[in-house]
């Protein structure tokens, strides 16, 4: 079943919010090399339908521990930077992120959503939903002490800088948009043919009109 | 890696004379709808919570417990705490007190008289859930059916024991209860494990410094109601 018809399911005849009885809830992928963590939008440790475990990001006080920026539409093509700010996990992944940039470096992170119905406790029956990807460009960290309601306490913070996928369109190019140039690049990957540039030439010299 | 942090047992002479279990948890502040109803996302599952007012003492030994428990349960310390009698448990009088279900002193023996100092009822699990399900079975065979909406019952995984509120409840084949449970299962429960009828919960104190008050009169220690939240272990 698919998230949208589960909705719907849930959603029913209901004419007002109070009527539904579901929840959706964001997840976060971190893909670290080696340390893959899983975090989700909640309290406790959260069970996919895949059996991945999704440790829940809100503290006791109802604190949001995670501070995930809104991410916006990238179909203008442009890549904005994203800071997310991760909670301390552990220190082992800690440690392990701290000493090694390159486990963040041009791996995904990748957003999915979970939709909690009536009864269903921590186990979502629905697969987790995709809803967007972006490239980690780096990590940094920062530790240290604070005072909080009269304890003072010791806090670490990792910080992920990440961008879209259209991060980097605004390089130079490294092949020219032809359709030999493609062939050729499809030869040097193994590949017989690719006539994906061959509708290129056709365009050239004419103007399109786009929205009118 | 697993945190495993220190758990520390609740003094048994604390005695709160005001107790409350709730399973709700929070919520995420939503949205408005076009008729200006705040719409709030409830935290899926849900967190328990425990709010405790303790009663004035009037010995030394309790006194001075109280006042350790004060610096204890400061700086999220975790607190293994017994649920007292209330009506939020079954009823001893629904369960009867069986020797076998009684507990010995902790070198294993009973009074002179042959009876034990305390009782701990339980019930197998019938068929095994995961961690994260809102739903497990039990055979209450044992006891008849004495399990109902909003009792509280609690599960023990090694050194861990969790407490669950009771939301629904139904029985089948003779006294095989479908027990709806909030907040849902920490740790998966095996068949043949015990469901507790006198459950004990591990919570962290969310109000330590403004609910530790004095020693009045360097001898009865003060507490405003103490307030609980579930530690997610």
């Amino acid at each position: 079943m698919s998230y949208e018809t589960e909705l719907l399911a849930h959603i029913g005849t209901a004419t007002d919010a109070w009527d539904i009885r579901a929840v959706d809830r964001r997840c976060y992928f971190f893909d670290f090399a080696g340390y893959p963590i899983r975090l989700w939008d909640g309290q406790g440790a959260m069970t996919d339908s895949g059996g991945n475990e999704w440790l829940g990001t809100i503290d006791a006080s109802g604190v949001q521990q995670l501070r995930a920026p809104a991410v916006r539409d990238s179909r203008d093509g442009a890549s904005p930077r994203y800071t997310f700010t991760l909670p301390f996990i552990d220190s082992d992944t800690f440690d392990a992120l701290k000493s090694d940039r390159a486990l963040a470096e041009g791996r995904e992170l990748t957003c999915y959503r979970a939709l909690f119905g009536a009864g269903e406790g921590l186990r979502p029956s629905l697969p987790l939903t995709f809803d967007y990807r972006l490239l980690m460009q780096g990590t940094q960290f920062a530790e240290g002490l604070g005072e909080d309601a009269g304890n003072i306490k010791k806090s670490y913070t990792a910080t992920v800088l990440a961008r879209s996928l259209e991060y980097g369109r605004s390089r130079a190019p490294y092949g020219t948009y032809t359709p030999t140039a493609q062939r050729e690049r499809a030869r040097l990957k193994g590949y017989s043919d690719d006539t994906f540039c061959d509708f290129v030439p056709g365009n050239a010299l004419r103007t399109f009109v786009v929205g009118s | 890696m697993t945190i495993t942090p220190a758990i520390y047992p609740w003094r048994r002479r604390l005695v709160p004379r005001d107790q409350l279990f709730r399973a709700g948890g929070q919520a995420l502040p939503g949205g408005r709808t076009l008729g200006g109803f705040l719409v709030e996302s409830p935290e899926p599952g849900g967190v328990s919570s425990l709010s405790l007012t303790l009663v004035l003492s009037h010995d030394a030994e309790t006194n001075r417990d109280a006042a350790w428990t004060a610096s204890r349960i400061q700086n999220g310390a975790v607190m293994r705490i017994p649920l007292c009698g209330s009506v939020q448990l079954v009823p001893a009088t629904s369960l009867g007190v069986s020797s076998a279900a009684q507990l010995p002193w902790s070198n294993g023996q009973s009074w002179s008289n042959g009876q034990n100092w305390d009782w701990n009822p339980s019930v197998p699990v019938n068929a095994a859930s995961s961690k994260g399900a809102a739903e497990v079975t039990a055979d209450f065979s044992s006891f008849g059916e004495v399990l109902e909406i909003g009792h509280v019952i609690g599960f023990r995984e090694g050194q861990y024991d969790f407490a669950h509120e009771v939301m629904d409840v139904t029985y089948v084949n003779g006294d095989i209860a479908t027990v709806g449970i909030s907040p849902p299962l920490r740790r998966a429960v095996a068949a043949n494990d015990d469901l507790y009828l006198r459950p004990k919960t591990m919570m962290t104190c969310v109000n330590a410094a403004a609910a530790a008050k004095t020693l009045r009169n360097r001898r009865f220690m003060v507490f405003e109601t103490l307030e609980f939240v579930e530690a997610l272990l």
